[in-house]
């Protein structure tokens, strides 16, 4: 058994990204075969094996993130039979990864004991001059490195210990007291990242689509006095209804990827749930292959973890298609931004009262817009619209869904 | 012969003033005067024919080759891995796919001959003679290493083995060998400087000025430009107006070639005549060795800018395994025999990293004591954390 590390990929890597597994375990590995695409500060780099072998064990998925020499995968010996738990990794000790590490005060320094914190030459010398002490200041600088400002505040803040000391001046837009300064969250930065590559990566266009939901809105009602006390959501309606036409519509349950179109075999929805400090999106494996109850207790038991920060890697990661719903806070439609590498997503509005034209009569009934957002690279404007014709056809008539 | 010896301005006697002071050249060959009618030229050459009749080669020698060619390309894989797992620092350039073209030239030149490389550099100093474990040790930063733990993969430095130097600037070489000729010239002797840079180096304009002045004052010296196709991404026809790049020569009136840089023996063939005409005649050489290079510029570059179908063909043509075929359909080399070198040069590619790992790394005390050879007035010994000005 061989573990396979994190590379190190490029000079200013400190972690890297897994961005897809190119072997699934089981696979049968050569050296110099592509194992995965790893992402970098940089760029994204195939990372080859080194030696024969079968994929036995992966251990980063794919979306994580780990710190470089830290085990992704454990390759078995060619043939054997799997062999029992490497012995532990090679003399160099894996960098703990960053995710269990505390999201920690802000900006402090993190470093191992003693090391002395990263710091300007400036800043050494004016605290050599001055007599500070660099271990016990925490720096404003990028990466929580000590700058001259540092120096200066902690000089002013020994001087105005000192009666009538001048008033320090503010200077830098951190000490604005209007303006609070939060450090970025995991969550938010993994957002902030593959959010922005999406956008400009991904060609989108988008297609709107009014469902008479009148019928949905009474089949939930059903549905919920027959399973009550367990309840099912209009959203878990929508994602078993999206599953049903994904696995009509393969063309819409892709990856877009430079060098060819994956289609999917499996359909995995994710579904956007807000927390307090972010936005993540858990993943119903096979919710072709669930029930609407099934998937509604799956997505609450998702949410609250994901509430209480419970969420694994594995929890959001594979999956092919997402649903954002912003109805329950009242919006009537939006676009959501496509999810990569997935290659659309739905944004579900609320189900307003509407009068509605049924039998050439005007007559009260429930609206619901939904809002496909598709990256053109993987999927054509007729082929997503067959899809969102048939997800609209699913919707009102909803005993589609569950037969 | 995609040669062109057109030099048609006879100088008199005491114009080239510095190459005057050679001693023992051999007889030179009198130049055509301005009277005298051209030799064509005969530009489809692509692969010259071997002026120097040469024995044929023994099956030893061929294996020998192929053995060579094998260690760079184990070497510049371990070096891959050991840079994966933050082993080596800094940039890290891979003569993997070019091993024909490192062996072929070193293959041509006498161990006292002195050797010129850009960044891209660990298989010429391997098959210039410094053992794997001294190369290996100097990309690690150790201080057993060729240049003692201080340069790093771009900068191996040996003067014993007369490797004056890899070189992290583009085209940064190239003056520095005209002037080494200049020095083999002005002393004596047949010593001959051969200089290693890559095609993007031709559009730079230390390049025109050393190849200038090496014709001009017939300086001792073989440029070889290894024309892998692409400048970092950039493809040569999109950076060199005239992309057959030995055509460069020309503008100099000297000799040049281009040679298959993924064939061993016409390498070693076409450099020989190089850099026996400029040791014998001291006349300089423009050689162009096209070659791929299997991966990225240096190994942090994914090459996305190469297509799928590029990718696969490089690995069809690979010349360590084109090598290993042809020997094997000459009855040179057995299955047995090419395994056995493969866990023999892996070895010792292993073992290099292991003496490499378990060096020292050098003291920072001694960090400005490999700078200059002479002393150098006002050098400033500055560490990165030291103040500019001393108070």
């Amino acid at each position: 058994m061989t573990e396979i590390l994190m590379p190190r990929l490029s000079d200013t890597m400190e972690e890297g990204v897994v961005s897809s597994w190119q072997k699934r375990p089981g696979d049968e590995v050569r050296a110099g075969d592509v194992l995965c695409d790893i992402e970098t500060d940089k760029a994204v780099m195939e990372y080859e094996a080194y030696e024969d072998g079968v994929l036995d064990r992966i251990l980063v998925a794919e979306g994580e993130t780990a710190a470089i020499g830290a085990p992704i995968a454990v390759i078995a010996p060619a043939g054997g039979v799997p062999a029992p738990d490497p012995a532990p990794a090679p003399a160099r000790a894996p960098v703990p990864e960053p995710e269990s590490e505390p999201e920690s005060a802000p900006l402090a320094v993190r470093r191992p004991d003693g090391a002395r914190p990263p710091s300007s030459p400036l800043a050494r010398r004016l605290a050599r001059d001055h007599g500070v002490d660099l271990a016990a200041l925490t720096g404003s600088g990028p990466g929580g490195r000590i700058v001259r400002a540092d120096i200066e505040a902690a000089i002013r803040a020994e001087a105005s210990a000192v009666p009538a000391a001048p008033e320090p001046v503010r200077t830098r837009a951190q000490d604005d007291p209007d303006v609070e300064a939060v450090p970025l969250n995991r969550f938010r930065k993994v957002a902030a990242r593959r959010l922005t590559e999406s956008k400009r990566d991904a060609p989108h266009f988008y297609l709107n689509r009014e469902v008479d939901a009148g019928a949905l809105a009474a089949f939930r009602a059903t549905l919920n006095e027959v399973l009550a006390p367990a309840r099912v959501s209009v959203n878990d309606l929508v994602v078993k209804a999206v599953a049903t036409a994904l696995r009509e519509h393969p063309e819409v349950n892709v990856s877009y990827t430079e060098d060819a179109l994956l289609f999917h075999g499996r359909v995995h929805v994710g579904v956007a749930v807000a927390v307090p400090d972010g936005l993540v999106v858990p993943v119903v494996r096979d919710a072709d292959r669930k029930s609407v109850s099934r998937i509604g207790a799956e997505t609450r038991e998702l949410a609250v973890r994901a509430r209480e920060g419970r969420l694994g890697a594995q929890d959001m990661s594979g999956g092919t298609f997402s649903v954002s719903n912003l109805g329950m806070f009242g919006v009537g439609s939006f676009s959501a931004v496509i999810n990569p590498p997935e290659a659309a997503i739905l944004a579900v509005g609320a189900v307003r009262d509407e009068p509605v034209v049924r039998d050439g009569r005007v007559v009260p009934g429930k609206r619901m817009a939904v809002t496909l957002s598709v990256d053109h690279r993987a999927c054509d404007g007729a082929t997503a619209a067959k899809f969102l014709a048939r997800l609209a056809e699913l919707l009102e008539n909803p005993l589609l869904i569950v037969a | 012969m995609a040669e062109t010896p057109t030099r048609s301005a006879a100088r008199s006697a005491g114009e080239a003033a510095p190459a005057r002071a050679r001693r023992s050249r051999g007889p030179r060959t009198p130049r055509p005067g301005p009277g005298l009618p051209q030799p064509p030229d005969t530009a489809g050459a692509e692969a010259p024919d071997t002026a120097v009749p040469a024995a044929p080669d023994t099956a030893g020698t061929l294996v020998g080759f192929y053995r060579q060619m094998l260690l760079v390309r184990r070497f510049e894989e371990r070096a891959a891995r050991a840079y994966t797992e933050a082993k080596i620092g800094g940039y890290c350039h891979l003569n993997l796919g070019e091993e024909a073209t490192v062996v072929g030239l070193m293959a041509a030149l006498r161990p006292t001959d002195y050797l010129f490389t850009n960044y891209r550099e660990h298989g010429y100093a391997l098959a210039k003679g410094i053992g794997a474990d001294r190369v290996m040790a100097e990309l690690y930063g150790r201080s057993t290493g060729v240049s003692k733990g201080w340069g790093g993969s771009m900068h191996l430095f040996d003067a014993e083995a007369r490797l004056l130097g890899g070189y992290g600037i583009v085209g940064g070489q190239v003056p520095l060998a005209a002037g080494a000729a200049l020095a083999v010239s002005y002393k004596g002797g047949d010593d001959v400087v051969m200089c290693q840079m890559g095609d993007g180096t031709t559009a730079i304009g230390g390049f025109h000025e050393a190849l200038n002045i090496a014709a001009l004052w017939d300086l001792p010296a073989v440029f070889v430009v290894v024309n892998n196709g692409l400048g970092m991404g950039t493809a040569v026809e999109r950076s060199a107006a005239e992309p057959e790049l030995w055509k460069r020569g020309a503008a100099y009136r000297m000799a040049s070639a281009r040679v298959d840089g993924t064939d061993v023996v016409a390498v070693r063939d076409a450099a020989r005549l190089a850099v026996e005409r400029a040791r014998s005649e001291s006349r300089p050489y423009l050689l162009e060795a096209v070659s791929p290079r299997l991966k990225g510029h240096s190994v942090v570059d994914p090459a996305r800018y190469r297509s799928k179908e590029e990718k696969d063909a490089l690995k069809d043509a690979d010349p360590v395994a084109r090598t290993a075929r042809r020997l094997a359909d000459a009855g040179i080399l057995s299955p047995e025999d090419r395994d056995r070198i493969d866990a023999e040069v892996t070895a010792e590619v292993e073992a290099a990293a292991a003496f490499a790992d378990a060096s020292p790394q050098p003291d920072v005390s001694t960090l400005f004591d490999y700078t200059y050879a002479t002393p150098v007035a006002g050098e400033q010994r500055r560490l990165p954390a030291d103040p500019v000005f001393r108070s």
